[in-house]
């Protein structure tokens, strides 16, 4: 219980956080992941294998 | 994922298939006589596949993004499938045909994809992606079959096949979702 509590806390001052949410600056960039060094998982599904 | 920079990543990816098929079927030809035929059919398959892909973004600073990619991908697959029919002719038996194949297919070969991530979040986004996969498989099949019939006789038969198959743009579309971090 105290580790879900610990995670729901984590995510959420992370996703909360002022600077996720500004999230296009006035020249119309957005501040996304995609630059230098990030990293990524993705979970995928598709309509057939082979 | 990892990014080399913001129009620039490489992608490793692992790919799972389970399958698990039960059919039962039965035939009754009922005319001046009566002829039944019931078949049970259980299927079962594996497959497993690893790719690595090198992405471009077209539009990285945006909050929808599109990218596209190439890599090379190899994978296996297995798969299991037990056949048996009794057939019965007035209620007396006909036979019993019982018929197990293993198969095991290896490929390699490379992917093209095209896509667009959607942000959701500076960390969250949702993915839309084609893919075309072409690829060389090679299959190694075995088929044992025992038929008996209603007077006793037994017939065995033993079948191996080896398959090489060339496929070129099996396409597939995947819905994802990536957290970065």
């Amino acid at each position: 219980m105290y580790f879900f509590r610990s995670t729901l806390f984590v995510l959420a001052t992370l996703f909360l956080s002022p600077a996720n949410f500004a999230q296009v600056d006035s020249t119309g960039v957005y501040n996304n992941s995609l630059e230098k060094g990030s990293r990524s998982v993705q979970f995928r599904v598709t309509n057939n294998f082979y | 994922m990892f990014h080399r920079s913001a129009k620039l990543a490489y992608r490793l990816g692992v790919g799972l298939n389970f399958g698990i098929d039960s059919d039962d079927s039965e035939l009754t030809a009922d005319n001046s006589f009566t002829r039944v035929r019931d078949t049970e059919t259980t299927s079962n398959q594996f497959g497993l596949s690893i790719n690595a892909t090198r992405l471009k973004y077209f539009t990285p600073k945006k909050r929808m993004s599109f990218y596209w990619g190439a890599g090379p991908e190899v994978g296996f697959r297995f798969s299991d499938r037990d056949v048996n029919t009794n057939s019965t002719f007035e209620d007396s038996s006909m036979g019993i045909s019982e018929s197990s194949t293993q198969s095991i297919a290896l490929n390699i070969g490379g992917i093209l994809v095209f896509g667009t991530e959607f942000f959701l979040h500076k960390m969250i986004s949702l993915t839309a992606e084609y893919r075309s996969r072409s690829a060389y498989t090679w299959t190694s099949e075995e088929r044992d079959q025992i038929d008996t019939s209603s007077s006793g006789d037994v017939v065995n038969q033993n079948t191996s096949t080896t398959k090489h198959q060339v496929f070129i743009g099996s396409s597939s579309v995947l819905l994802g979702l990536s957290a970065y971090f």
